[in-house]
């Protein structure tokens, strides 16, 4: 119960601490507060990647499902990893280094891009194979939606120029209302959320 | 599928960490410490008397923390405290050496027991020494077994509409009521504990229960305590007159002999005077509206001026003390809540154990507590549907190659028919087709003169100062590298081209990468332009980063000296957010662009524009805040990225890139057209 309350209590100060510079500006408080932030957060990355490595570690110690894919990517991170650290120690250069920038251009890069050429490829081919079957509401909405968007950003032809004055009428008004009402839910989300964390209805820590 | 030792979550069998709160499971030792909440599932450490996860107040923990001298919550009242004390949720550790010690008295031989029984003090005229502050109770409560009357009330009296039967005890069967059973002046219970006075052992239960009304259809609650019933037939034989009492049970002041379990017409002789003074006035005087039973020739009541005055702090918080809240059940967590926990307005609650056992809504919730007490919310981390994706595309891509190389069978697909292969070779047959038809030939319907250039974009690129500092900040990964690319590179073009600095920053470790692989390759380098690299911070990282000052940017993502590059030898200890006048955006993630806007909004200056050069598949999101004016301008995908640099002209490679662009969405959308038709003549087919 003790534990509950003080775990409760801090939490709702630093919540009330971080809000006081936006109501009452301060920089040097809120510098201080975006640092102490953000270096949590750099930690926290470094932990995940520790947490990371373990669980895969011990995938490849029990021989688990997808073992092999487990030592590819330990093998991969740490080899990234020593070489960043030792282009960093020898030339002072870090990710930017020459070696690490090989490797993003001739190996990233070109691995990503030939992943996304694929998606084209797929797309179509379940786009073909789902108008294909019974036709619904959902197949209608959808082609609708690939169609309007197609259409309308059909650049270099004269397709836009007929379709612009439905999109501005009808299109743009649905997608702009219906991401606003996305955002706004979002944001009113966030508010109850640290109103009840800071009123100690919920906790977040499960203590 | 496992349990989480942490949560309690359900989990599979092969998952390392919990899906609910992110445990580890792989090292959960076979015998783990701590008990598990009965509530909730959560482990907690052994010496916790309430739950750290929902506060639930753990079993059995009630009696052990009183008897190790415990201190009472703090506000609660005198007499509350009392009666917490003599109720408690669970027996105490005495009654169960006196049930030890009747076993051992049953397993003596006759004659031994018989010298015990000599030595036991028969004595109803031992006078009864004044309580300690000890449990009265001797025996295991049971909760079920009707409310003992006070010491002068003994005698109970048979309804009116009950028939009476004078001789109890020689009834060779039960009366026609079972619920029902008469007594003679003194108890039946009594007299059999004690062989010495002969009285033969009833037939029927030692004490009465009467049902409130004779036409009642349902059990009253108090049927509940038909264990105990049970138990008395089993009753085990009496305590020998004349056996020593245990030395226990002279350490707490008592005389009297000891009862059996379950015989509770003798425990109020043994109800301490402490309690009945304790008792405020209102609960001894009052009688029941609806009385189980009657009492007959009553002795009055202890007197009313020894009981003390109920203040008005005590009976605002006898309504609902802080340690009873604690006591009430929460739901458990997320979304597996038992539907009896979650808050109802009018519930209906039985209490089923302690002294208020069968009685209903005697603590009605309150929603309002039962809302404090609901379930604890949890910040998750989402996955990123876009990255999730690129995952699962890898682990495909890397199954077919590693299989070849470790020899690990994967499951094989099911085999397609002849007919869906050709479909599927003849579709990427056509798109293939219509890409090398785009990107080689000059086709007629293609005019680039239609393509309308972002003029507001490229408005807001011009608008700034010659001299000035502009931000760009770069929010995509490899896989957008295509589209996204041109963006970056025709922002810094221009921005350099007016003479306009620009500091290019990412909050994603890809997103420096990929700036860097453009901005470190400029001429330029140093002079208009400087990488700053990866801010770590996420969201939270654009307020540190706008409000940082310039010279602390000590290095660029490259390791040089900032003070090195001439583009900033001017920075002094002003903030970055100061001296910029332009901040781009380019990103295809519609999380990254609302991190950047609603966190640089009251930081930048409200005269700094932003614009947004987005992917053409984040365009709506980013709808609003151009609308808003929180965005002067958006730029979205490759074909307002080419057409940054100007008007397109026939036959160069940007002209080739957007028309096999073009060409691509018109094969869409025949795609679908003749899709739709062949599913529509399908279904009619088959209908026909």
């Amino acid at each position: 119960m003790i534990r509950r309350v003080v775990f409760t209590g801090v939490l709702s100060l630093a919540i009330l601490l971080a809000l006081a510079p936006y109501l009452w500006p301060q920089p040097a408080l809120r510098q201080s507060l975006t640092e102490l932030g953000s270096t949590l957060l750099a930690y926290a990355t470094l932990v995940a990647f520790l947490a990371f490595l373990e669980a895969h570690l011990r995938r490849i110690g029990l021989r688990g499902e997808g073992w092999p894919y487990s030592l590819l990517i330990v093998l991969s991170a740490l080899a990234v990893l020593l070489l960043a650290v030792g282009e960093g120690w020898l030339r002072g250069s870090g990710l930017a280094g020459p070696w690490m920038m090989w490797i993003y251009q001739h190996g990233v890069l070109s691995l990503e891009a030939s992943l996304g050429a694929l998606l084209p490829f797929f797309m179509i081919l379940a786009l073909w194979r789902r108008l294909r079957t019974r036709p619904s509401v959902e197949v209608l909405m959808f082609t609708a939606g690939v169609l309007s968007v197609l259409i309308l950003r059909s650049g270099g032809t004269s397709l836009p120029n007929l379709f612009g004055p439905l999109s501005y009428a009808v299109i743009d008004p649905l997608i702009t209302g219906g991401v606003r009402g996305i955002l706004l839910g979002v944001a009113l989300g966030v508010v109850i959320l640290m109103l009840r964390i800071v009123l100690g209805l919920d906790r977040p820590m499960g203590r | 599928m496992r349990s989480c030792p942490v949560c309690g979550a359900l989990c599979p069998e092969e998952a390392q960490t919990c899906t609910r709160c992110g445990a580890d499971l792989g090292d959960v030792p076979r015998e783990m410490e701590g008990t598990v909440c009965a509530i909730c599932g959560y482990r907690n450490p052994p010496e916790a008397v309430f739950c750290e996860q929902c506060g639930a107040r753990k079993e059995g923990e009630v009696g052990l923390e009183e008897a190790a001298g415990a201190p009472p919550e703090p506000g609660m009242p005198e007499w509350l405290r009392e009666v917490q004390d003599l109720f408690l949720e669970s027996p105490p550790v005495f009654p169960e050496t006196v049930w030890e010690e009747r076993l051992r008295l049953e397993a003596l031989p006759a004659e031994e027991r018989g010298l015990e029984e000599g030595a036991l003090p028969s004595s109803p005229e031992v006078p009864i020494p004044p309580f300690e502050g000890v449990e009265p109770e001797a025996t295991p409560p049971e909760w079920g077994a009707p409310p003992s009357p006070p010491e002068a009330e003994i005698e109970l009296a048979v309804p009116p509409w009950v028939p009476l039967e004078t001789e109890a005890p020689s009834l060779p069967e039960l009366p026609p009521f079972p619920e029902v059973a008469e007594l003679g002046e003194t108890s039946p219970v009594a007299e059999a504990l004690f062989p010495g006075e002969e009285a033969p052992r009833p037939a029927i239960p030692p004490f009465t229960i009467f049902p409130p009304e004779e036409e009642a259809g349902p059990p009253p609650p108090m049927e509940a305590s038909s264990p105990v019933r049970d138990e008395m037939e089993v009753l085990p034989p009496p305590w020998p007159e004349g056996e020593e009492l245990p030395e226990w049970w002279k350490a707490l002041g008592l005389t009297e002999v000891p009862l059996a379990p379950g015989s509770t017409e003798e425990a109020p002789a043994q109800i301490p005077p402490r309690l009945v003074e304790g008792i405020p006035e209102e609960v001894t005087a009052a009688p029941p509206t609806t009385p189980p039973f009657q009492l007959q020739e009553a002795l009055p009541s202890p007197p009313p001026e020894e009981v003390p005055p109920l203040t008005d702090l005590e009976a605002v918080l006898a309504e609902m003390p802080e340690w009873l809240q604690i006591l009430r059940p929460v739901a458990e967590e997320g979304g597996e809540a038992p539907a009896e926990a979650l808050p109802s307005l009018q519930p209906v609650m039985v209490e089923e154990r302690g002294p208020l056992a069968g009685l209903v809504d005697v603590l009605p919730r309150h929603p309002r507590l039962v809302e404090v007490q609901g379930p604890p919310a949890r910040l998750r981390a989402e996955r990123i549907p876009e990255l999730q994706t690129r995952a699962e595309a890898w682990r495909s891509l890397l199954a077919q190659g590693l299989t070849f190389l470790i020899g690990e069978r994967a499951a094989e697909p099911a085999p397609a028919g002849l007919a869906q292969a050709v479909e599927r070779w003849l579709l990427f047959a056509l798109i293939l087709g219509a890409l090398i038809l785009g990107l080689y030939w000059p086709l007629p319907f293609f005019r680039p003169d239609l393509l309308t250039p972002p003029v507001a974009f490229v408005a807001a690129l011009d608008e700034a100062p010659s001299g000035g500092l502009a931000l760009v900040a770069v929010e995509y990964g490899p896989d957008r590298a295509a589209e996204l690319d041109g963006f970056l590179q025709g922002v810094l073009q221009r921005l350099s081209g007016r003479g306009v600095r620009a500091l290019t920053v990412s909050l994603t470790p890809w997103g420096a990468a990929q700036a860097a692989s453009v901005v470190l390759a400029r001429p330029d380098y140093g002079q208009s332009v400087a990488h700053l690299g990866y801010v770590p911070g996420h969201e939270v990282a654009v307020a540190r980063l706008l409000s940082q000052s310039l010279r602390r940017f000590s290095t660029d993502y490259a390791g040089r000296p900032m003070q090195d590059l001439p583009i900033a030898q001017d920075f002094g200890e002003e903030p970055l957010a100061a001296r910029v006048s332009l901040v781009v955006l380019i990103t295809s993630s519609p999380d990254a662009l609302r991190g950047w806007l609603q966190q640089a909004w009251g930081i930048l200056p409200p005269e700094v524009p932003v614009i947004a050069a987005m992917s053409a598949g984040a365009m709506p999101y980013a709808a609003p805040y151009q609308e808003s004016g929180q965005l002067r301008a958006v730029a979205t995908g490759l074909r307002d990225a080419l057409l940054l640099e100007g008007e397109v002209l026939e036959g160069s490679p940007a002209f080739f890139d957007l028309q096999a662009q073009a060409l691509l969405q018109a094969l869409a959308v025949a795609l679908i057209g003749v899709g739709l038709g062949a599913g529509l003549f399908t279904v009619r087919r088959k209908e026909g």
